[in-house]
């Protein structure tokens, strides 16, 4: 069997944005002030320090909320307009 | 998705043809030790659970591969579950341990035994379609309250929902059905999907409207209206986290205000496929002991919290009876990340060797909850005004 899952429709400009704490990259995006997507791979989740110094005591980092840092640094691009601020709009017919 | 006349069309999909591979929870261990044997329809197939002389539950496939007798209607015997129409004994195994009158066992006399796990009081099978045994991560995690006695006992209730089980799992990203269905009233909401793993971070605060509506329906009844400790509805600043650890056992710790005391309850939401079009929904509730309260007392609040708990489940069968499956949710920009969602949870449904990295790598998502909390204050208002004028 092979993955067939569709795609979310609500396309939005996902930005990488690179945590100033550690140098973590994700891809972000903001579709108002308050929302937030992040994608992580598991690259960035092996780099980022929160998570490090958290597993280390003996946390899974699924059950971590979020990284703070990270959090910091995708508001500081939102604020910056690195990282745009904008509504999806909806792709296909 | 939109014809030329611009209409969105509905793509129902099909359920999948298999169920998903990991830890199911078939309920309370403690009735599965009665001395009998229990059947349990789930998989598409039928289960007997039974209890060895040591009290170590067990599960085979209940169809005896003899003559094919129902062996949860048979007796246990010693260690193993003997079929009530040819009484051959069947072990922990799944390999025949007699035929009594029989001289000889044939070899190829063996049936499907299910690899058994208790925690938290509760028994679990391991279902994989591959034949796999679980990784050392994939596992449920133990609830310290569950083996605390400064905890309640479980309750426990189940319902069973003509619907595939994609549709509770839909919850873990539906905000704002919480308002609509569960009697609560968002004000954060937040996801992070990753492994075999799904969160959910839900804040609520507390729905004076219902509450109201509690109260004047208890006083129809001519009984003192209560503050709606009745129904934990009353609950204010409700703090919900809460994990799927892999497709079908969720635990939610939950920390809310109970008469002015801050309280703390775990609530399992969890279920198991009977077929791809039917399933069995399970939930049970433990709260933290109060300082001065009995055990009864206790377990009576958790009593009360698992009832109002049915009432919000009772409500989401009654939508998944009806709805359309749907496999083309057509979100707005303040809905959840369900295709995100169902992303991660088709892991479930893949072989192994095929899930693709991005299906299981970290994903969070956020809602924003501005405009929600906005027109659910307006909506709250107007029924309390409505409320008002009624009553008046």
């Amino acid at each position: 069997m092979t993955a067939v899952v569709r795609q979310d429709e609500r396309q939005s400009r996902y930005c990488e944005v690179e945590c100033a704490a550690c140098g973590a990259v994700v891809r972000a995006a903001k579709f108002s002030v308050q929302h937030t997507s992040v994608q992580w791979d598991a690259a960035a989740v092996a780099r980022c320090a929160e998570f490090e110094r958290r597993t280390a005591l003996g946390e899974q980092t699924p059950l971590i909320e979020r990284c703070a840092s990270m959090r910091e640094s995708i508001e500081a691009a939102a604020l910056s307009g690195r990282l745009p601020v904008a509504p999806p709009w909806l792709t296909g017919p | 998705m939109n014809d030329r006349s611009g209409v969105r069309s509905i793509d129902a999909g099909a359920p999948p043809a298999r169920f998903a591979r990991g830890w199911h929870c078939l309920g309370l261990a403690a009735p599965f030790r009665d001395g009998s044997p229990h059947a349990v329809e789930a998989f598409g197939t039928k289960l007997v659970v039974f209890a060895d002389s040591q009290g170590d539950l067990h599960v085979l496939d209940s169809y005896c591969r003899h003559m094919g007798g129902d062996l949860s209607r048979g007796t246990i015997k010693g260690d193993s579950i003997a079929c009530p129409f040819h009484d051959w004994h069947w072990g922990a195994d799944g390999k025949c341990s007699k035929i009594p009158y029989s001289r000889r066992i044939p070899p190829t006399a063996r049936t499907r035994s299910w690899l058994t796990l208790e925690q938290n009081q509760q028994l679990f099978v391991w279902h994989d379609p591959q034949g796999s045994l679980p990784p050392p991560d994939v596992t449920i995690p133990r609830i310290d309250g569950a083996y605390s006695g400064d905890w309640s006992s479980w309750t426990w209730d189940s319902l069973q929902v003509n619907a595939n089980c994609r549709e509770v799992i839909d919850n873990v990203v539906d905000m704002a059905h919480f308002f609509y269905i569960h009697f609560a009233f968002p004000t954060y909401f937040r996801n992070v999907f990753e492994g075999h793993i799904a969160s959910q971070y839900l804040d609520t605060k507390s729905r004076p409207d219902i509450d109201a509506e509690a109260a004047q329906a208890a006083q129809a009844r001519g009984r003192q209206p209560g503050n709606g400790a009745d129904g934990a509805g009353s609950q204010i600043g409700l703090h919900s986290e809460a994990a799927y650890y892999g497709p079908s056992y969720m635990i939610d710790y939950l920390s809310y205000d109970y008469h002015g005391v801050p309280m703390d309850a775990v609530l399992i939401n969890c279920h198991y496929p009977v077929t791809p079009e039917k399933f069995v929904l399970q939930w049970g509730v433990i709260v933290k002991k109060l300082p001065g309260l009995s055990a009864e007392q206790a377990d009576k609040v958790a009593l009360k919290f698992a009832k109002f708990v049915g009432l919000g489940f009772e409500q989401d069968v009654e939508i998944w009876t009806h709805k359309s499956r749907i496999d083309n949710p057509l979100l707005c920009a303040d809905d959840g990340p369900v295709y995100q969602l169902r992303r991660w949870y088709e892991q479930f449904y893949l072989d192994v060797a095929d899930i693709p990295a991005d299906m299981v790598a970290r994903h969070e998502f956020e809602v924003d909850t501005t405009r929600a909390v906005q027109a659910w204050e307006a909506e709250v208002a107007a029924n309390l005004a409505r409320m008002g004028t009624e009553s008046a």
